[in-house]
C-alpha cells in the first residue's frame, strides 16, 4: 500500500516548499523550527550503529547517570526558555530522537533537568503540565523505537519464515496502542499550549494510563522476539532488557501512576456529564477549542473561548460522544468506518454509565477501591476521546478509521464492555502501515516523522549488533544492522 | 506428606466467611498469598449471595452466557473467590473491587495496577487464587492423575536440555517431573501475561542443588523470579511463579519462600512417584485444566 502520513495542513495554511533531503516542515515557522531542531539533534546524536564516539551517547547503565551534555548537544536540547517559542508539543517532538535512543539517557538529559526547571512557579501552569508529561512522552518514544526495530525484524523474517507472520497482528495492536498513548500525551501537551491553566486531569490521565499500556506493549515485544528465536544475547533483546531496567531505575512510572490516579479521583465530579457540558458552555466556542487541541503538529491560534481555562478535560472527554455523532453523519460506504462508529457509540454509552457513581466518588480519596476503579475507567475513556479526536482532524493514515478502530476495540476490551459484532479486522491495514514505515525509514509516531538513520537492510538473523551503544530500539537497525558499519543516512550529504 | 503444611504452601479457605486471618498474615509477612478451595464449598454461599450480581460486575454477561451449567457455576465461584481473596488482603469490601482483564487474558484489579497482582487457576473442582504485592504472579493446577505424554509432547514443551534430563530419568520419576515442569511453565507464562501465546519450549527451567526450580536463563531479570510446587488435597499439583520487584525482599519473600518450597517440591515428586493417589489406577481420562 502507499505509505501515508498525517495529512497536510488545510488550504488556508501554506506548507513550506519541499526540498531534497529536507523533512516535511509543516505549516509554519514554529513547525519548521521544531522539525529542523529534532533533525539536528538526531545528527548530533550520531548513527546508532556506529561505536560510541566522544559525542555519541552510550545508552547503557552509564547513560542513565550521564550528566547533561555541553556544546552543540547541550544547545540543541530544549530548555525552559524554549517552551514559549516551540510550545510544549514542539519541545517533546524535538526530544523524540533522544527518547528513541534510550530511556535512561532521555531521563538523564531531558526529563529530569527539564521537569525540575519547569517545576518552579515562574514556569506557569503550562510549564508544569509539560514537566509532568515528559515522562510519558519519553516512554512512548523509547517504546516506539523498540517497536520499529521489532516490526522490521518480523517483516524481514516473514519473507523466509512464514510462521513469523502470526506476530503481525500483535505488533499491529501494539502500534495502535502506542499511537493512542501518543495521541493522549500530545493532546494534553497542546492543551497546555492552548489554555492558560492546561488540563491537569488530562495530564494525570496520561501519567496514569500511558505507563500501563506501554508496559504491555514492551511485554509483547519481548514475547515476539523470544518466539522469533532471538536469544537473550541478541542486541534487540538486550535493548529491551535495558529499557525495562531504565524504567525501574527512573522510578517514574509508579510515581506518575499513583499521582495521576489521585488527581483523576479528585477530578471525577468535574468529569460528570461531558456531553451535557458541551451544550451548557457555549457549544460553538467549546467545539472550536476542542477541535484545535486535536490538530497535532499544527500551529494553534490564540486560545478561543472566554479566556483562561476555556478548554477543560471535560471538553476533551466530550469529544468522545461528539466524534461518535460526527462519524455517524458521514456517508462513506466504508466497512471500517461503520465498525468504528459502532465501537465509538459503545464507548460513548460506557461514558454515560459512569455518571451515576460520580457524586459519591468525589467525596472519597485515593484509598477507595471504587474510586480507583472509576478513575481507571475514566482514564481509558479519555484515551478513547483522544484517539477519536486526533483521527477526525488528521489526514492520511491517522485520518483513516483502521488504527482508531483497533485502538478503541482494545480500549473496549480493557473496560470489560461487550464489543459490537465485528465486521472486519483492521489489524491487516495497520500492520501494512507499520511495515511500510519500517521499510521507508518513517518513525512509529503520530507525525510520521522521517528518521535520519534508516538502517543497513542486512539480514535480521545476524549476530548481536555492533554494540554501538544503541538504546532501547532506535528503529534504525539496532541489532538488525549486524556486523556492518553505519546505517544509511537519509538525504545523502547535507541537512 | 501433603505439602499443605509447608511454609508458602497454598492456604485453604472454605467459604466467603473465611477465616481469612492466615491469608492476611501470610500476605503481610511475605507479600503474597495463594488460596485454594473447591467450587462446591463456595457454591451455595456464592449463588445465595444477594450481592452476586454486583460481585460479578462486568463478568456477569460472561457468566450468564457460559453454555454449560457446570462451567457457569465454576466461573461464577472462581470470580467470587478472587474478589474475596483480594478484598481480604486489601481490607476492603469484595463488592467494591472491579476485576479487569488485560488483552492477553490476565486478570488485574482495576485501579490497583503496580500495587496488587492476581492469578487464577481451576481444574476439576479445585480453584486456586494468588495475590501478590511484590510483582507479577501466576498459578497453575493439575490433577496428579493427568497423563501428559513426555514422548509425544517433549518437542512442544521442553527445551533440548530439559528433554535430555527428563529422558535420563527413570520412567516413574520422569512422569512426575514432567507434570511439575508443565505446571511451572503454565504458571510462569500466566504471570508474564502471555498465556498460550508463549511456547513452552522457549522457556527453560533447571534445578538447583536444593531441588528448587529456577529459570535456565541466568540473567538478573530471570533471577528475580521464584517458583514453588506443592501437592494440594493429596490430588493436585499447584505451581506458583512470582517475580519480586524488590519491595518485599526484606520481609522474607522471594527466594526464601522458594527455597523451603523447593525441598517440599522434591518430596512432592517422590510422593507422586510412590503413590500418585487413589485415583491413579482407575483409568479415568486425563483431567482438563480450565484456563481462567
Amino acid at each position: 500500500m502507499t505509505l501515508t502520513r498525517p495529512g497536510p495542513p488545510g488550504p488556508e495554511q501554506a506548507a513550506a516548499p519541499s526540498c531534497a533531503g529536507m523533512p516535511p516542515l509543516g505549516d509554519g515557522p514554529r513547525s519548521a523550527d521544531v522539525v529542523l531542531r529534532a533533525r539536528w539533534l538526531e545528527v548530533l546524536l550520531g548513527d546508532p550503529l556506529r561505536p560510541p564516539g566522544p559525542r555519541s551517547p552510550a545508552a547503557s547503565a552509564a547513560g542513565r547517570e550521564a550528566v547533561a551534555p555541553s556544546g552543540a548537544l547541550g544547545a540543541v536540547l530544549p530548555g525552559p526558555a524554549d517552551v514559549r517559542r516551540l510550545g510544549a508539543e514542539g519541545v517533546v517532538r524535538v526530544l523524540r530522537p533522544l527518547f528513541r535512543r534510550g530511556l535512561g539517557l532521555g531521563h538523564a538529559w531531558a526529563v529530569r533537568p527539564l521537569s525540575g526547571a519547569l517545576a518552579g512557579a515562574q514556569a506557569g501552569a503550562a510549564g508544569r503540565q509539560l514537566g509532568a508529561l515528559l515522562g510519558p512522552a519519553a516512554l512512548v518514544g523509547a517504546a516506539g523505537g523498540a517497536l520499529h526495530t521489532t516490526a522490521r525484524l518480523v517483516d524481514r523474517l516473514a519473507a523466509r519464515a512464514p510462521g513469523a507472520g502470526r506476530w503481525q497482528p500483535v505488533l499491529a495492536a501494539d502500534f495502535a496502542d502506542l499511537l493512542a498513548c501518543e495521541s493522549l500525551t500530545a493532546v494534553a501537551l497542546r492543551a497546555a499550549d492552548l489554555t492558560a491553566g492546561g488540563t491537569p486531569a488530562l495530564t494525570a490521565a496520561a501519567g496514569y494510563v500511558v505507563p500501563q499500556l506501554v508496559g504491555q506493549v514492551l511485554d509483547d515485544l519481548e514475547l515476539v522476539l523470544s518466539e522469533a528465536g532471538l536469544g537473550p544475547d541478541r542486541a534487540e533483546r538486550r535493548a529491551l532488557a535495558e529499557l525495562a531496567a531504565d524504567r525501574v531505575a527512573s522510578g517514574a512510572d509508579p510515581a506518575a501512576a499513583a499521582d495521576g490516579r489521585a488527581q483523576l479521583i479528585r477530578a471525577l465530579p468535574s468529569l460528570a456529564d461531558p456531553a451535557g457540558r458541551a451544550v451548557r458552555a457555549g457549544q460553538e466556542q467549546g467545539d472550536l477549542a476542542s477541535r484545535e487541541v486535536f490538530r497535532l503538529g499544527q500551529a494553534g491560534t490564540a486560545p478561543t473561548g472566554t479566556g483562561a481555562g476555556a478548554l477543560s478535560t471535560a471538553d476533551v472527554a466530550a469529544a468522545l460522544p461528539a466524534a461518535a455523532a460526527r462519524l455517524a453523519e458521514r456517508t462513506d460506504d466504508d466497512p471500517a468506518l461503520a465498525a468504528l462508529i459502532r465501537v465509538a457509540r459503545r464507548l460513548a454509552g460506557e461514558q454515560r454509565t459512569l455518571r451515576l457513581p460520580y457524586p459519591a466518588a468525589g467525596h472519597t480519596g485515593p484509598a477507595d477501591a471504587a474510586a480507583r476503579a472509576l478513575a481507571d475507567r475514566q482514564a481509558l475513556l479519555l484515551l478513547a476521546a483522544a484517539v477519536l479526536g486526533v483521527g477526525q482532524e488528521a489526514g492520511g493514515f491517522l485520518g483513516r478509521p483502521h488504527w482508531a478502530l483497533l485502538a478503541l476495540t482494545r480500549v473496549t476490551r480493557r473496560l470489560g464492555a461487550p464489543l459490537p459484532e465485528p465486521s472486519l479486522d483492521p489489524a491487516g491495514d495497520v500492520w501494512a502501515e507499520l511495515a511500510g514505515r519500517t521499510r521507508q525509514g518513517i518513525d512509529c509516531d503520530v507525525y510520521g516523522s522521517e528518521l535520519l538513520w534508516t538502517g543497513t537492510g542486512t539480514e535480521a538473523g545476524t549476530e548481536a549488533g555492533t554494540g554501538a551503544g544503541t538504546g532501547a530500539g532506535t528503529g534504525t537497525g539496532a541489532g538488525a544492522g549486524g556486523t556492518a558499519g553505519a546505517g544509511r543516512r537519509r538525504g545523502g550529504g547535507g541537512t | 506428606m501433603s505439602g499443605t503444611q509447608a511454609f508458602g504452601a497454598p492456604l485453604h479457605v472454605a467459604g466467603p466467611e473465611g477465616p481469612w486471618d492466615e491469608v492476611c498474615d501470610r500476605f503481610e509477612s511475605v507479600g503474597r498469598a495463594v488460596v485454594h478451595t473447591t467450587w462446591g464449598e463456595w457454591l451455595t454461599a456464592a449463588l445465595l449471595d444477594p450481592e452476586l450480581r454486583a460481585l460479578l460486575g462486568r463478568d456477569r454477561p460472561r457468566y450468564r452466557h457460559s453454555p454449560a451449567a457446570a462451567g457457569r457455576l465454576a466461573f461464577a465461584v472462581s470470580r467470587v473467590v478472587m474478589k474475596h481473596t483480594a478484598a481480604a488482603v486489601l481490607g476492603t469490601a469484595p463488592a467494591a473491587l472491579d476485576i479487569a482483564y488485560l488483552p492477553g487474558g490476565q486478570p488485574v484489579l482495576r485501579g490497583f495496577g503496580g500495587e496488587l497482582w492476581l492469578s487464577l487457576a481451576h481444574t476439576e473442582e479445585l480453584i486456586v487464587v494468588a495475590v501478590s504485592r511484590g510483582g507479577p504472579v501466576g498459578v497453575d493446577a493439575e490433577a496428579v492423575t493427568r497423563r501428559v505424554s513426555f514422548e509425544a509432547l517433549q518437542g512442544q514443551v521442553c527445551t533440548p536440555q530439559e528433554a535430555e534430563l527428563l529422558a535420563a530419568l527413570p520412567e516413574d520419576r520422569r512422569a512426575a517431573r514432567f507434570l511439575r515442569l508443565w505446571t511451572l511453565k503454565e504458571a510462569y507464562t500466566k504471570a508474564l501475561g502471555q498465556g498460550m501465546r508463549r511456547g513452552f519450549a522457549t522457556v527453560g527451567f533447571c534445578w538447583d542443588g536444593d531441588g528448587r526450580a529456577v529459570l535456565a536463563d541466568d540473567s538478573p531479570a530471570a533471577r528475580a523470579w521464584s517458583f514453588t510446587t506443592c501437592l494440594v488435597r493429596d490430588r493436585y499439583l499447584v505451581s506458583e511463579a512470582c517475580r519480586d520487584t524488590g519491595r518485599d525482599t526484606a520481609r522474607g519473600g522471594g527466594q526464601g519462600t522458594g527455597h523451603v518450597a523447593g525441598q517440599a517440591a522434591g518430596q512432592v515428586e517422590d510422593r507422586l512417584r510412590d503413590d500418585p493417589g487413589p485415583l491413579a489406577g482407575t483409568g479415568l481420562p486425563p483431567a482438563q485444566t480450565v484456563r481462567s
